[in-house]
């Protein structure tokens, strides 16, 4: 017998941001289930035991438990129900709602909602997805795995740890190691550029003088049972390895740092258009997927640098879901393409929906709508948020700005530097929007966002 | 006679490349956004001073690992001699973040503190969310610290 419940809003995952998405739904007046696939709710912040989280959303230092738990702990107190240890199997459109198969330990349940939120994270890059030859002996890993073992199994990996790669976790856990006791003989990056932030390379790297080797790859590996070595070597600018610069290291565990990508197969699933550049759901400023009622956020969108972006992307779509799910006429989409210039890596939201920008607008000029009503995505006052990172690095800095395709400037701001590891964000008002939507007609309406390099003073 | 160094700050994400020149006693410190960034350069160039965030062994609890941090700065070059004399630690629950674990580590007047909630490995009976309305879901529920779902663990 399959137990069948029904609400407005159901969040998938409760990383922090599911947990802000489920806590920005339920302040909107929704009804929400999240669900989790984990004993506990926090994600990854669990295991993420160093501090730095909460700099901006709550202008403190706080360690991943500590940040998660602020979240948590709104959630219970806005009396919340999670499924814990619960895996959606199955997800589907129907009755303009959505029926999900979930699987928990007390067998199925058929969810339905009106709106759905995706915050399902991110994925470490395995070493099936870089190209080494040689061996795979145990002592593999990636860093998450690593973190995993050491601050929540209490087990050291190994003795001796090459780190292949400059990813934050990498880095973070270059010094979580040293600390346990191993050893850490280096961190090697292929690019000629770390690729985690400058604060991690100083305190997790040369705060234990752990040498950082760029344009350094891992070309094999090589052990029996156990990881015994690796080779190294230079590589070129196109990233191939330079022959006659390898170099043998005695190793027994090889820490992987060489990226994440979003985990969007349940998103595939409903046929949620992607973002090639991001590898995670397309989303206008709402982030609302192509697909009516279903919502994104976090790492799963784009691959964040700081969880304080990742939960402030939760809060927006659990806002807007809300609203999408709550009774009465839903404005109607008017979705313009955001296109990003040569200079970008990527731009999220990838789409401005004008449609809800005028609503919002005109909700505020007439004063409707009370504050927290499931009726409003956040009043008048709520800003669009962008998010981007540069192709490559400029130490010049850059200004960038936000047009209408004729031209009318909505944003420009100038960056002293930018990098393609640290994510920038700006912000667009509504006025800015409305003032968009008014020299906008047609189907070749669109924003453009460019980028200008500066050359170094 | 002054020296200038070069420090990565590491106050915020930010990142800013600090000079700093030690004049004497005293540091002089340029190309910082903030307050922070100037007290840390400052700091930086004389004694650098780091928060340690580890894990402590916990017993009876849900989880096996206790994540601590010290509630103020100590010497980088301490670092590992405070990780040897919290080695030994084991901690029990019931524990709330911020409870100190380790009262004036190695005497530096810095406290070790839970940056975590620890609860007991028998999953509670009175969860505050068990009663949160999903059908058939009891013993599902809970937040970070309060899901007891592992009890078979050490």
């Amino acid at each position: 017998m399959s137990r069948r419940i029904d609400t407005d809003v159901v969040v998938l995952g409760a990383g922090p941001a599911g947990l802000a998405a489920a806590c920005a739904a339920m302040e909107a007046g929704a009804r929400v289930v999240l669900v989790e696939r984990e004993e506990r709710v926090g994600g990854i912040l669990k295991q993420c035991v160093h501090d730095g989280f909460g700099l901006v959303r709550y202008r403190s230092k706080l360690s991943g438990p500590e940040y998660a738990l602020r979240d948590a702990d709104r959630f219970a107190a806005l009396g919340g129900a999670v499924m814990l240890e619960a895996f959606v199997t199955k997800a589907e459109r129907r009755d303009g709602g959505f029926s999900l198969s979930c699987v928990d330990k007390g067998g199925v349940v058929e969810l339905s909602s009106k709106a759905l939120v995706l915050a399902t994270g991110c994925r470490e890059r395995t070493d099936r997805q870089v190209f080494i030859h040689g061996d795979r002996p145990a002592g593999i890993l990636t860093a998450g795995l690593a973190q995993y073992m050491i601050n929540v199994q209490g087990l050291l990996p190994g003795r001796r740890a090459l780190i292949l790669g400059s990813g934050d976790i990498g880095l973070i856990m270059a010094r979580r190691m040293t600390l346990e006791g191993m050893e850490v003989v280096g961190a090697h990056e292929a690019k000629p550029e770390p690729s985690g932030l400058s604060r991690n390379v100083r305190q997790c790297l040369e705060d234990f003088s752990i040498p950082l080797e760029l344009s350094s790859t891992v070309t094999s590996v090589r052990g029996g049972r156990r990881v015994e070595g690796v080779t190294t070597a230079r590589v070129d600018e196109a990233m191939r390895p330079i022959p006659g610069t390898e170099r043998d290291v005695e190793c027994d565990t090889l820490v992987l740092s060489v990226g994440l990508i979003p985990e969007n197969e349940l998103a595939r699933s409903l046929g949620v258009p992607l973002d090639p550049a991001t590898k995670g759901p397309k989303v206008d400023q709402s982030m609302h997927t192509l697909v009516d009622g279903v919502f994104a956020c976090g790492n799963a969108v784009h691959v964040n640098d700081l969880a304080d972006y990742v939960s402030e992307s939760g809060e927006t779509a659990g806002r807007a879901a809300a609203a999408y799910a709550s009774p009465g006429a839903r404005p109607e989409r008017r979705l313009v393409p955001v296109e990003a210039g040569p200079g970008f890596l990527y731009a999220v939201p990838q789409l401005v929906d004008l449609g809800s920008a005028a609503a919002e607008a005109s909700g505020g000029a007439t004063g409707a709508g009370s504050a927290g009503s499931a009726g409003s995505t956040g009043g008048a006052d709520e800003r669009a948020a962008f998010y981007f990172r540069s192709r490559a690095t400029m130490p010049g800095g850059a200004v960038v700005r936000m047009a209408t395709a004729d031209g009318t400037e909505l944003y420009k701001r100038r960056y002293a530097v930018l990098r393609p590891p640290e994510m920038e964000r700006f912000e667009l008002s509504p006025h800015a929007l409305s003032e968009a939507l008014a020299g906008m007609r047609g189907d070749g309406a669109r924003l453009v966002v460019g980028m200008e390099r500066l050359e170094p003073k | 006679m002054s020296e200038t160094k070069v420090v990565t700050c590491i106050e915020c994400p930010r990142g800013c490349r600090l000079s700093v020149s030690v004049d004497g006693g005293a540091a002089t410190v340029t190309g910082h956004a903030c307050p922070k960034g100037e007290a840390y350069g400052a700091q930086e160039a004389i004694s650098p001073m780091r928060t340690l965030t580890t894990t402590v062994v916990a017993e009876g609890a849900a989880t096996r690992r206790l994540p601590v941090r010290t509630d103020g700065e100590l010497p980088l070059g301490r670092l590992l001699e405070a990780m040897a004399a919290i080695d030994p630690v084991v901690v029990r629950p019931p524990l709330r973040r911020g409870d100190v674990i380790v009262r004036d580590l190695l005497g530096l007047g810095v406290d070790l503190v839970a940056t975590d909630d620890l609860v007991p490995a028998t999953p509670s009976a009175t969860a505050p969310l068990a009663a949160s309305g999903i059908a058939g879901a009891a013993g599902t529920t809970g937040t970070a610290g309060t899901a007891g779902a592992e009890g078979g663990r050490p």
